[in-house]
């Protein structure tokens, strides 16, 4: 019979990876294995050098302090954190001691449930290694290299660096000659080569210790009587995941790369422990941990500007817009809330916890497609409570402190002060409500340009319910006042595409941005206001981004699916130049200059403009504007 | 004959009358927990059960959750959840707190569900929210199948939890500030999915585990202690 108790598990553990990826059946083998146990504040768990427990831990609720064997804190683990783990896949002892630095509900998973399903789930493997990165990471505290393997952590496979030959010894020299080749590349461990340049032994710092310097062996013998062999392989194509796996189940931090994964190819290359760790340091997983863990403003601002090298890296090799923008809105949003709960901490948690607002982002940042440094939108919406009339000073206070730390994070304040901190963009539930219903019903120019910025709010701390209440009154309102997307309409039109690119490109005409193109005006806001007055007028909700929005659109009306793919793709291109305009100029990319374009992006953009023409003048019929024009 | 015939005059007959066979097993395994044992190390039984009005007379149990708690943990692999076959309409008051059910004609039967209740808590020490509503329900359960009373020693979290605030007089408290939603959001510990018995079994049992702790650092560390 169905147990409904392993559902309280499941329910929670489903959240997290690595079991989100989990299908239900294995999850729910599972989760009807685990023990729930607690520990009070201050309890060890476990301590460093202790043969591992069967099983490994998850925090349901609380925190667990991971620390070295001097007592550094290495880790944090809360809510959804999984540890333990390791030694579990190596069979060593445990690395670290776990003790709960508060109140902790623990579910404590068999490892032997467990382990079957990371060999046949990839990205359980994957997020594992992740996992165990971000601790060797802070243990080595190494500094991302690029020159070192680099290729983008999220395709995941190694590719080694043709331009660095592998180092490796002869297996005819001297154990002295294999020493002087370690001590001259300031390696650990050499690999052994046959004359054919196969992988015969490696031997490490540790074989010339134990058993030249303080054996019996004497340096002039030949280097293979110290080495280890068989060599660990590994084809070139694996993942770092795997890699890492397989360094972690034979205890070895080095892996010779041969042409067909066996010792009997040539060596192509070394790949260490050390490489994997630094490869994974710009992982975006592992950023979102250094921001949940960090506890000032300078360290936030390094995570993000590590961020925009990621991003750099990611358009140079083609990785998808709408996915890049994904992770770059994830790891602002996690600084967001971090640098709010630290507001919060500054100005006293209690007078928050006793509240109920939400954090919201607004414009790019709200429709999740802030790709470099832009201005701040924001706003913050609470319930008012008769018990505490200060709520929004409260509030405000908190707004202020959030937008200066953003603001010296990188995101700068914005120009027209639609900011939390601004008293009118820090309302009640009703508040807002009231100034929706004001701006849908007497829209003028203005009303509806706050429309388009406001009408793209996204949750991003808090209680997210005020803003479904909130998004409920705007679409009743919407239903009472049919001729407001008629406004919205006439404005989304407002800016014709440029017809071609070599004769009516619109540059402008005079100001700083002389004989450029205003990528962001005449091109992408046409595209994003079109995806959001189509999917108000279908009450399409849930969505702000115009990517996701064109998605919903193809969906709801297949007939125009084809026109909507178009734009989307279109938004894809101007997005990634205006990156790509952004990252060379350090602006925000929103001026291109199309003379410095090579003609490849020039026909690119010109197709970019197409969809647009179109989409308009579908709009023109559909809202019955072309009368107004 | 003259058993009945004793017992008959002399008025002993639950005595010697036989129970059924659920009931037998587990009074004759039932062994009384000594007064000494230690909260951490004792056995506990928390439950919970869901039913179909708020009336012990009339209502019938429509599932049971219980989860054994020891050493401040529980399996989930060794807890119990049952759904009774029932063929009651809910009334209108116990549908607004769980939110459920019509009739339920998937479950087991009612007299193999006692069974299965008594073979599970053993000697554990029942604990429960408000306890002593679902001790009368499962108590109706076990005489209506041949059973007798519930022998097991019980302890309410609600009551437990008041301790907490006032330890000389627990009962002068309001038991709304102490229901199973105030708890949870007390003692931090998620509050998903309740309302079904199973759910409710779970989370009493984490509220369980948070109070023992809270009761120890207040020196209350032995069973006897906790039953005062």
């Amino acid at each position: 019979m169905k147990n409904e108790i392993v559902y309280r598990v499941y329910d929670f553990l489903k959240e997290f990876p690595p079991f989100s990826f989990l299908g239900k059946d294995d999850l729910m083998k599972v989760s009807s294995q685990v023990t729930v146990t607690y520990l009070p504040e201050g309890k060890t768990l476990f301590n460093a050098g202790e043969a591992p427990q069967p099983r490994f831990f998850v925090v349901n609720t609380g925190a667990i302090n991971l620390t070295d064997e001097q007592n550094k804190t290495v880790d944090i683990c809360d809510e959804g954190d999984v540890f333990g783990i390791r030694p579990l896949i190596a069979h060593s002892p445990y690395l670290l001691s776990a003790r709960a630095t508060e109140e902790t509900v623990l579910y404590c998973i068999p490892t032997a449930v467990f382990l079957p399903m990371v060999d046949t789930q990839p990205r359980i493997a994957s997020y594992l290694a992740t996992n165990f990165a971000a601790g060797m990471a802070n243990m080595y505290s190494v500094k991302p290299d690029k020159n070192l393997l680099g290729q983008g952590v999220f395709s995941e496979l190694i590719t080694l660096d043709p331009a660095r030959e592998p180092v490796y010894c002869d297996v005819s020299l001297s154990i002295q000659e294999g020493a002087q080749i370690m001590a001259k590349h300031g390696i650990g461990s050499l690999i052994i080569c046959d004359s054919l340049k196969r992988p015969a032994g490696i031997v490490t710092d540790k074989d010339m210790r134990v058993k030249v310097v303080a054996g019996d062996i004497r340096k002039k013998e030949n280097i293979t009587l110290i080495m280890s062999s068989p060599v660990i392989c590994v084809t070139p194509s694996m993942s770092i995941a795997e890699l890492q796996i397989t360094m972690l189940k034979n205890r070895i931090s080095h892996l010779a790369v041969t042409e067909d994964g066996t010792p009997m190819t040539k060596l192509l290359g070394v790949i260490s422990e050390h490489d994997l760790v630094v490869q994974q340091a710009e992982n975006p997983a592992i950023m979102i941990k250094q921001i949940r863990q960090a506890t000032d403003v300078k360290t936030l601002k390094n995570i993000r500007n590590k961020t925009s090298v990621l991003i750099g890296k990611y358009l140079t090799q083609e990785v998808s817009v709408p996915f890049i923008a994904d992770i770059v809105s994830q790891v602002n949003d996690e600084i967001i809330r971090r640098t709010i709960l630290l507001a919060e901490f500054k100005l006293g948690k209690h007078l928050y916890d006793e509240i109920s607002y939400c954090w919201l982002a607004l414009g790019s940042e709200g429709r999740e497609e802030q790709m470099l440094l832009t201005d701040q939108d924001n706003a913050i919406i609470y319930m008012d409570n008769p018990s505490v009339p200060d709520i929004k000073d409260r509030c405000l206070a908190l707004a202020g402190e959030v937008t200066g730390m953003l603001h010296e994070i990188g995101f700068e304040y914005c120009p027209a002060d639609m900011m939390a901190s601004n008293p009118m963009w820090c309302q009640s539930l009703k508040g807002w409500q009231e100034t929706f219903s004001r701006w849908i019903h007497q829209p003028a120019e203005k009303e509806i340009m706050m429309c388009t910025i406001f009408f793209d709010f996204r949750p991003v701390y808090g209680d997210e319910v005020l803003v479904k209440e909130l998004s409920v009154s705007i679409f009743e309102n919407l239903d009472k006042q049919d001729i407001f997307l008629h406004f919205l309409a006439k404005n989304a039109l407002k800016n014709p595409p440029p017809l071609s690119f070599f004769r009516n490109f619109i540059v402008e005409k005079n100001g700083e941005h002389k004989d450029s193109f205003d990528i962001k005006l005449r091109a992408m806001m046409p595209l994003a206001d079109a995806a959001r007055l189509l999917t108000l007028s279908k009450r399409i909700s849930g969505t702000t981004n115009t990517f996701k929005r064109y998605q919903k659109m193809a969906e709801t009306e297949p007939q125009n699916a084809e026109l909507y793919r178009l734009a989307a793709d279109a938004y894809e291109i101007l997005m990634r130049q205006r990156t790509l305009t952004g990252l060379s100029a350090g602006d925000s990319g929103r001026y291109i200059r199309p003379d410095e374009m090579d003609k490849m992006a020039r026909l690119q953009l010109r197709n970019a403009f197409q969809p647009i023409g179109e989409l308009q003048d579908l709009i023109k019929v559909r809202f019955q504007v072309s009368s107004v024009l | 004959m003259w058993k009945t015939l004793i017992s008959k005059i002399t008025g002993k007959q639950r005595e010697t009358q036989s129970y059924a066979t659920f009931y037998e097993n587990y009074r004759n395994s039932y062994v009384t927990p000594s007064l000494k044992t230690s909260g951490v190390d004792q056995r506990f039984v928390v439950f919970d059960t869901e039913t179909s009005g708020l009336d012990p007379k009339n209502a019938q149990i429509l599932s049971i959750g219980a989860v054994k708690v020891q050493n401040m943990s529980f399996e989930i692999a060794s807890s119990l959840s049952i759904r009774l076959k029932s063929n009651v309409i809910p009334t209108t008051e116990a549908v607004s707190i769980h939110g459920l059910v019509s009739s339920e004609q998937t479950g087991i039967e009612m007299n193999e569900a006692a069974g299965l209740f008594f073979d599970f808590i053993g000697s554990g020490v029942l604990v429960g929210h408000h306890v002593g509503f679902d001790l009368a329900m499962l108590n109706n359960l076990s005489l209506k199948h041949g059973g007798g009373p519930i022998l097991n020693m019980a302890l309410d979290t609600s009551m437990l939890a008041r301790r907490l605030d006032n330890p000389h007089d627990p009962s002068s408290l309001n038991p709304k500030e102490y229901t199973l939603d105030k708890l949870c959001k007390r003692f931090s510990i998620i509050p998903k999915a309740r309302h079904t018995a199973d759910g409710d079994a779970y989370i009493t049992a984490l509220a369980f585990i948070h109070i023992l702790h809270r009761l120890q650092a207040k020196g209350i560390h032995s069973l006897g202690q906790l039953m005062k």
